[in-house]
């Protein structure tokens, strides 16, 4: 146990810096194009013309920007945070580089750099099927591996795919999350720009994750992007996605929409590790669409951000489809992360459970929010929750929002929360076995985070217990 | 004879409701008026009401005629006159419409410095409780439909406790709505003294019979005040029939030291939102809430619990149990909210669904808002039908696979009504049975 | 024993749990007055055998014939099987909050009895019952295997097999989880319980129950198939040698 603990202190000594240094640098760019702040049908215009977007699309935006502003803000969740976002102070597209590159000896150096110090192009070279990374509005390096492209698979960023496949993304786009799902969906409709587009042929099992990384440089950026991930019948998919952003002591926004759809008998894993700073407003809607026999699985984390609302969601509309969704938060000082899951049962024998771990720290609020809806029709579903808060420090709050809504007898339904410190008990055997408070403390976190941890891959999970390190030193409760 | 609605509907300035009382008292009712007057209509989605229209409460006042009571009505204050006199009661209260307020008593063993009265006697007998505590926990802000009980109640009950005094037995409340056309605003105010002990069964039935021909309309507020170190039993018995449309919201407020029961019993009415509530405004306070609800046919049941921890070292415990069978609709809401300076709280809650059709609908919102680190709080909630194992051990003696159902619903429900006083757990447990009959 | 009339008689028996045949081709006669004994290793197929007997939903016969004092109880439902005459102790009672023991004895018995027959007797019956098992009364206000302990559990087994009476008793397991003293009260309910005209079929994987309940025949279960049959001497070499020595003579005849 010493051990670990040692290798662990190790690893912060050789660390040593916190997000300031290593995620909180800015680049000074010049961009290849900056509009000009807020938002309008001349923004939207302008955005689809840079694009050569073909006209269908276009109009898509213009509606989209029509219900966006049509749409009052939401009226429950963080309400004064969420009133505090200055629509007007956005820039809503800024393109740093004319042209994508494959290689990253043709990216521009300050752009390189920016991702070497993230650890992005060893990450490739060591365990990743294809990476995809964004700088602002636009992708600017992407690659896949030449036997996934020999399969079939199609990796792509979603700017390309909509000139390359438009069949594909004109039949799915908005389809799992239409544009009048929320205020953020439409904003996001109306001027998305970059995400991933996968698909995935049938029988096809991609055993490699593929990677997309997401960095916000500039101040009062808005960052949109659009993602669809589509495995076809048969297949497999792992795809995570990773986001960071400079300090500055105004807010940027991040407004994501991710569709994923998985045919019959698939298997899609969607991992979010979002590391956003604390001047980003993260506002995602996430929806999965899962056919007979299918298993989607949702490992969402948070530790980032001013202010997250998201709450990925799983329809599970074949018989015998499966979901998982897995949320943690991480939420500390001056950080509400309201985070959540959502699994709708539509077809019979389905079945899905929600695990919800968060930890709130300093006047750190992390809050659960849930539904999980059984229709008439879904005999024989099953379905649990469970909710685990810890709270560390006097001024931490948690919440725990769940909604169950059944309209079918024979279903088992659980619900589970707790709420609670960690235990003096435990700090007592542990302290008594010749650990300090502090080690004993982030040793219960990192038990706490366990189910978490272990669904990441490995360089994930390192990664992650030394955020939970740099987030925990010193945090005598 | 219906009662008609409008969800713009607003308390006119001339309302005669509005005059009644003295001056004091027609300052709080023109207050609740303004207030009435001035919030919006709830939202639906707000998780509140989230399951129920708000519009269906609005109920105009002058479309209600003055009804004669409903012919349960005297078979029930028949039996527990009986009850009285056996010896079984401390006091009957029987509530008509709070238009006739009657108290019998006991005769020769009637507890000492116990008050139980008309609010309007107490107004003056009392003026200074009175104007101390009511409204104290429900009033104009307090909500839409609680502003408008605020300020159009007639008459309604008040109990009073003083400081040590021990009520053994139970005082029962019969409120009476009468049949189809009529409206009524219940109110209730309870202050147990310090150290003092009392358990009230407050019953409330009558209505319209029949949903489509004639509705009814009851909207009732009830505050309890629990003083240092008291114990108060409150059991709700709702068993409203199937034309109602019923609203209530309780209020306790549990000081230091006392310990508050609660057990709320839904049964009736077509429509019925009710939200119990209890605050733990005292350092070593105790709430427990016992409720049970089973609905049949097409009835539509909300429910809210709240336990607000306001200060520290403070526990609480709910078990909210729901049957359902046919196409009843439930919905539960429950929150515990834990605020930041009340610290060593604990704090349990669990709801169970048990569902007897395949056409029912279940809904359930267990919350939890932790301000606080040093706290112990857990919640639970399930819905399914009946565990077929079950059924399986009880037909393997023998038993019909209809009574087995009967046995376990029967058992499932026990747990809420072991607390409740003898001769109304077996009208309870009858009315379980009745429910069961043909299922 | 005069009366050696045939009570209980399956034949060709085959369950199947979720699709996966557990029993295969099981047979069995057994008549008045006698105790029969399957022994066999853990996931050998007793319990499916009983509980599929009993008419457990779980357990799906998908072939074979089975009846009770000449009488088909296959196409009866579990509650009609327990009127017929059959009984099954469980080897996991469930609990049932809120049903105490009395009301659900009580409930059990008229259900036997019929709707009107008169119960005046069943306080009495009930009563004796306990006291007979050393039960304490206690349990009679006890919510049905609600936190009692596994020998408790089995014990109120036993009390039902006493107050119902049935014609055939099959004990699944009954002896596990029982230490030295509640298994001889429960064999002492057991042997009670036994006479002419009723039969014992107990299910086990030790043959300590069997010390006290003495079996006249000894059968071996193995891969869901009956593989031997003997005298109570074939539980003790079971006792002695383990079943390696079932499974070398006889685990491949199973698999064929």
């Amino acid at each position: 146990m010493s051990d670990s603990i040692q290798k662990q202190k190790e690893s912060l000594a050789a660390l040593n810096e916190d997000y300031e240094s290593k995620y909180g640098f800015s680049d000074p760019v010049d961009y290849f194009h900056k509009g000009a702040k807020g938002i309008n049908h001349e923004v939207v215009e302008m955005i689809t013309k840079m694009k050569k977007e073909p006209r269908w699309m276009a109009d898509i935006r213009h509606e989209a920007l029509d219900i966006f502003l049509s749409k009052p803000m939401p009226a429950w969740g963080d309400i004064k945070l969420i009133n505090e976002i200055d629509f007007d102070n956005i820039y809503y597209f800024m393109k740093p580089i004319e042209n994508q590159q494959n290689s990253w000896d043709d990216v521009p150096d300050y752009i390189k750099k920016t991702f070497d110090r993230l650890g992005i192009p060893e990450a490739e070279k060591n365990f990743l099927g294809g990476v995809s990374a964004q700088y602002e509005s636009e992708v600017v390096y992407h690659s896949m591996k030449e036997e996934l492209k020999e399969q079939g698979v199609l990796f792509l960023d979603m700017d390309s795919a909509l000139r390359e496949h438009p069949d594909i993304v004109k039949k799915y786009f908005g389809t799992i999350i239409p544009m009048t799902d929320n205020k953020f969906a439409a904003l996001n409709t109306a001027v998305w720009s970059g995400g991933s587009f996968i698909y995935v042929p049938p029988g096809v099992q991609v055993t490699v994750p593929l990677q997309a990384y997401f960095r916000i440089n500039a101040e009062n950026m808005g960052q949109f992007e659009r993602t669809l991930i589509i495995a076809d019948k048969g297949a497999r998919i792992h795809y995570i996605e990773g986001c960071t952003a400079p300090t500055y002591s105004t807010d940027s926004l991040h407004s994501a929409v991710v569709e994923v759809l998985a045919l019959e008998d698939s298997n899609i894993r969607y991992t979010t590790i979002q590391n956003w700073s604390r001047n980003i407003f993260n506002l995602v809607t996430k929806r999965a669409n899962a056919h007979a026999r299918s298993t989607v699985e949702w490992v969402d984390g948070n530790l980032g951000s001013r202010l997250t609302m998201k709450y990925p969601c799983i329809q599970l509309l074949g018989e015998g489809a499966r979901g998982e969704i897995l949320s943690v938060a991480l939420a500390g000082t001056d950080q509400h992360l309201d985070a959540g899951a959502k699994v709708i049962h539509v077809a019979p024998n389905t079945s899905s459970r929600i695990t919800s771990k968060s930890i709130s720290k300093g006047n750190g609020r992390a809050s659960y929010r849930g539904l999980a809806k059984v229709h008439k029709n879904a005999t024989g579903a099953k379905l649990a929750v469970e909710c685990d808060a810890l709270l560390i420090g006097e001024e931490a709050r948690s919440d725990t929002y769940p909604t169950i809504e059944v309209d079918a007898k024979n279903v088992a339904v659980e619900h589970e929360a707790r709420v609670s410190k960690v235990a003096e008990e435990q700090l007592f055997y542990l302290t008594s076995r010749g650990l300090t408070e502090d080690d004993a403390r982030l040793l219960i976190v990192n038990g706490f985070m366990e189910p978490f941890t272990k669904e990441l891959p490995l360089e994930y999970a390192v990664e992650l217990n030394r955020l939970i390190e740099l987030e925990m030193e010193g945090s005598i409760g | 004879m219906n009662i008609v609605t409008d969800s713009k509907y607003m308390i006119p300035h001339q309302s005669p409701a509005l005059e009644r009382g003295p001056a004091w008292l027609r300052e709080k009712r023109r207050a609740s008026q303004t207030e009435f007057n001035e919030l919006p209509l709830p939202r639906r989605g707000l998780h509140l009401w989230r399951y129920t229209d708000p519009s269906g409460f609005m109920a105009i006042p002058d479309s209600a005629d003055e009804t004669a009571p409903s012919e349960n009505y005297k078979l029930v204050e028949k039996l527990e006159l009986d009850h009285l006199k056996s010896g079984n009661l401390e006091a009957l209260v029987t509530d008509f419409g709070g238009r006739d307020i009657k108290v019998s008593r006991s005769g020769d063993d009637v507890t000492k410095g116990l008050v139980i009265s008309s609010l309007s006697e107490a107004a003056n007998s009392h003026a200074e409780l009175i104007e101390k505590h009511l409204y104290s926990l429900i009033g104009g802000s307090s909500g839409k439909f609680e502003a408008m009980n605020s300020a159009l109640w007639n008459d309604g009950i008040f109990i009073y406790v003083p400081d040590n005094v021990e009520v053994k037995k139970p005082l029962h409340l019969l409120r009476e709505a009468g049949v189809e056309g009529s409206i009524q605003y219940p109110r209730l105010l309870v202050v147990v003294g310090k150290n003092a002990s009392l358990t009230i069964v407050d019953e409330y039935g009558g209505g319209s019979s029949d949903f489509r021909n004639g509705q009814s309309y009851s909207n009732a507020v009830v505050e309890i005040i629990a003083e240092q170190d008291s114990r108060l039993r409150y059991i709700s018995l709702q068993r409203q029939a199937s034309g109602m449309q019923s609203y209530l919201t309780h209020r306790a407020q549990a000081q230091a030291g006392a310990s508050i029961l609660t057990i709320p019993l839904v049964f009736g009415a077509a429509i019925s939102k009710q939200n119990f509530g209890v605050l733990l405004d005292g350092k070593g306070a105790d709430s427990k809430m016992y409720g049970l609800l089973f609905g049949t046919s097409r009835q539509h049941l909300d429910n809210h619990t709240l336990h607000h921890h306001r200060a520290g070292m403070t526990t609480s415990d709910i078990d909210f149990k729901v049957v359902l069978r046919d196409k009843a609709m439930s919905a539960y809401t429950g929150l515990i909210r834990i605020e930041e300076d009340a610290k060593t709280c604990e704090a349990y809650q669990e709801n169970r669904n048990l569902l007897l059709s395949d056409s029912t609908r279940a809904q359930t919102v267990p919350e939890l808002e932790i301000l606080n680190e040093d706290v112990s709080c857990s919640h639970g909630a399930t819905a399914g039908p009946i565990d077929p194992m079950q059924i399986f051990q009880l037909q393997s003696r023998g038993i019909h696979e209809a009574d087995a159902v009967r046995m376990i619903v029967s058992g499932y429900v026990q747990s809420s009504l072991k607390l409740v006083p003898e001769d109304l757990r077996e009208r309870i447990s009858e009315f379980v049975a009745h429910r069961l009959e043909d299922i | 024993m005069s009366d050696k009339s045939t009570l209980f008689k399956f034949d060709n028996i085959s369950v199947t749990v979720e699709g996966k045949q557990v029993v295969n081709s099981v047979s069995l006669n057994i008549k008045r007055g006698e105790v029969h004994a399957i022994m066999g290793p853990n996931g050998s197929g007793k319990s499916s055998l009983s509980n599929a007997l009993m008419g457990h939903p779980a357990y799906n016969i998908t072939n074979g014939q089975a009846a009770l004092d000449g009488v088909d109880i296959l196409g009866m439902a579990a509650d009609e099987r327990s009127r017929a005459g059959l009984f099954l102790a469980f080897q996991y009672p469930l609990a049932i909050p809120g049903v105490t023991v009395a009301n659900f004895m009580r409930t059990a018995l008229q259900a036997h009895r019929g709707k009107d027959a008169d119960m005046a007797d069943f306080r009495k019956l009930f009563k004796k019952k306990m006291a007979d098992l050393s039960i304490d009364p206690t349990f009679a206000t006890r919510y049905l295997n609600d936190g009692f302990s596994g020998g408790e559990k089995k014990r109120i087994e036993i009390l039902q097999l006493s107050v119902l009476d049935p014609k055939m008793a099959i004990l699944d397991e009954t002896d596990s989880g029982l230490d030295i003293d509640a298994l001889k009260e429960v064999s002492k309910g057991i042997n009670e319980y036994r006479n002419n005209n009723n039969a014992v079929l107990m299910v086990t994987h030790y043959q300590r129950l069997l010390n006290y309940v003495k079996p006249d025949f000894v059968h071996v279960m193995m891969d869901g198939r009956l593989v031997t049959s003997g005298g109570p001497e074939l539980a003790l070499k079971l006792e002695d040698q383990g079943y390696e020595w079932v499974e070398k003579e006889f685990g491949q005849k199973a698999e064929a």
